[in-house]
C-alpha cells in the first residue's frame, strides 16, 4: 500500500476520531478504494497514480464531513433509541424503590426528603427532555432541529447527573447507616442504573458533537463536480 | 437536480448483483455513458447512509488479490425503494418531457 494513501486514511481516521467505529469502517473502504484506483491507472507511475486518486476523492476533513452530514440524523435516532428504553427501566426501578424501600438516614428527614425529591425530579426531567428530543427529531432533520435535539438532550444529561448525584448521596447514607439492607438494595440498583444512563448519555453526546461540529464546517476544497 | 437522485442512481447500479464502492462507480460512469461521473468521496458516505436505512446490507470479503473489501447488496426494502423511485422518476420525466415538448 502507498504511503500517501495509508497516510491519506489516517488524516481521515483523525477526521472522525469522536466515532472509531464509523472511522475504522470508512478509511478502510477508502484505503481498498485508492489502492484499486492506483492498480486500474496503466498510465502512470503509482505514486503518481496514488497522488491523482487521492485529489479526486478531495480532502479528508471533507469526506469526513459529508459522513457527518449524512449520518447525523441517524446518529440522534441511535442515541435516542439508547435512552428512551433505558430511561423507561430506570423511571420503573425508582418507582420500585419507593415503594418497597425506606427512606435512608441523612442529617435528618428534611434533608433525606430534599434528596429523594432531587433524585425524582432530576429524573423525570431528564426523561422529559429525552422525550422532547424525540418529538423534535421526529419533525425534521434540518440542521436547526437537530441542534434543538442535541440541545435537549444536553439538558437532559444535565438533569440526570442531579439525580444521580441526589441518589447516590441517599445509597451511601443507607450503606452507611445500615449495611447491606432492602433499603440500601433499593437505592443502589437505581443509582446504579442511572450512573449506566447518564454514562451512555455523555457517551452519545460527545459523539453528536462531534458529528454536529464537522458538519457545520465548510469544504477545505471546493469542487465543481455534479454529484 | 442530479444530487436528489444520487440514492436511486447508487440503488440502481446494485440491481444487477453486489458490488464494492469502487465497482459501483465504475457501473454508474458506464452505465450512464459517462455523464455521470460521480465524486468518489461522496460515495461512501451515501452508501453506508443507505445501509443503515435498511435498503443495503454489507460485508466483507477477501478476492484473490487478497485485499479485504467491503461488499454491498441491495435488501428487499432496498429493492422495494428502487421500484418506487424508479416509478416515480419516470412520472416525473415523461410529464417533463411532454411539458417541454408542448412548449418547443
Amino acid at each position: 500500500m502507498s504511503a500517501l494513501i495509508t497516510s491519506y486514511a489516517d488524516a481521515l481516521r483523525q477526521s472522525l476520531a469522536f466515532d472509531p467505529h464509523a472511522a475504522e469502517r470508512l478509511a478502510a473502504e477508502v484505503e481498498d478504494h485508492l489502492a484499486e484506483a492506483v492498480a486500474n491507472d496503466t498510465t502512470h507511475q503509482p505514486s503518481e497514480a496514488a497522488r491523482r486518486a487521492i485529489r479526486r476523492f478531495g480532502s479528508p476533513h471533507d469526506i469526513a464531513a459529508a459522513y457527518t452530514r449524512e449520518h447525523f440524523p441517524l446518529r440522534v435516532q441511535a442515541a435516542l433509541r439508547f435512552a428512551l428504553p433505558l430511561g423507561g427501566l430506570v423511571l420503573l426501578s425508582m418507582w420500585l424503590r419507593n415503594g418497597l424501600a425506606a427512606l435512608p438516614a441523612i442529617a435528618g428527614p428534611e434533608t433525606a426528603e430534599r434528596l429523594a425529591h432531587a433524585d425524582d425530579l432530576g429524573f423525570r426531567v431528564a426523561i422529559a427532555l429525552t422525550a422532547l428530543a424525540w418529538v423534535v427529531s421526529r419533525l425534521g432533520r434540518s440542521g436547526h432541529r437537530l441542534r434543538t435535539t442535541v440541545l435537549a438532550l444536553s439538558g437532559s444529561a444535565v438533569a440526570a447527573t442531579v439525580s444521580v448525584a441526589a441518589g447516590g448521596l441517599l445509597a451511601a447514607a443507607s450503606l452507611a447507616d445500615q449495611g447491606l439492607s432492602a433499603t440500601t438494595a433499593g437505592w443502589s440498583a437505581s443509582a446504579l442504573l442511572s450512573v449506566v444512563l447518564l454514562g451512555g448519555l455523555i457517551h452519545q453526546l460527545r459523539i453528536l458533537k462531534g458529528y454536529a461540529d464537522l458538519s457545520a464546517t465548510p469544504p477545505h476544497t471546493p469542487t465543481g463536480r455534479t454529484l | 437536480m442530479l444530487k436528489g437522485h444520487l440514492d436511486a442512481i447508487l440503488l440502481s447500479a446494485l440491481e444487477g448483483g453486489d458490488a464494492h464502492g469502487y465497482a459501483i462507480i465504475e457501473t454508474v460512469r458506464r452505465r450512464s455513458g459517462g455523464t455521470f461521473d460521480l465524486s468518489e468521496g461522496t460515495i461512501y458516505p451515501a452508501l453506508h447512509r443507505l445501509e443503515q436505512s435498511g435498503l443495503l446490507e454489507s460485508r466483507w470479503v477477501t478476492p484473490e488479490t487478497g485485499r479485504k473489501r467491503r461488499v454491498y447488496a441491495l435488501t428487499p426494502a432496498g429493492r422495494a425503494s428502487l421500484g418506487d423511485r424508479r416509478s416515480s422518476w419516470f412520472s416525473f420525466s415523461s410529464a417533463v418531457g411532454q411539458l417541454l415538448g408542448n412548449l418547443g
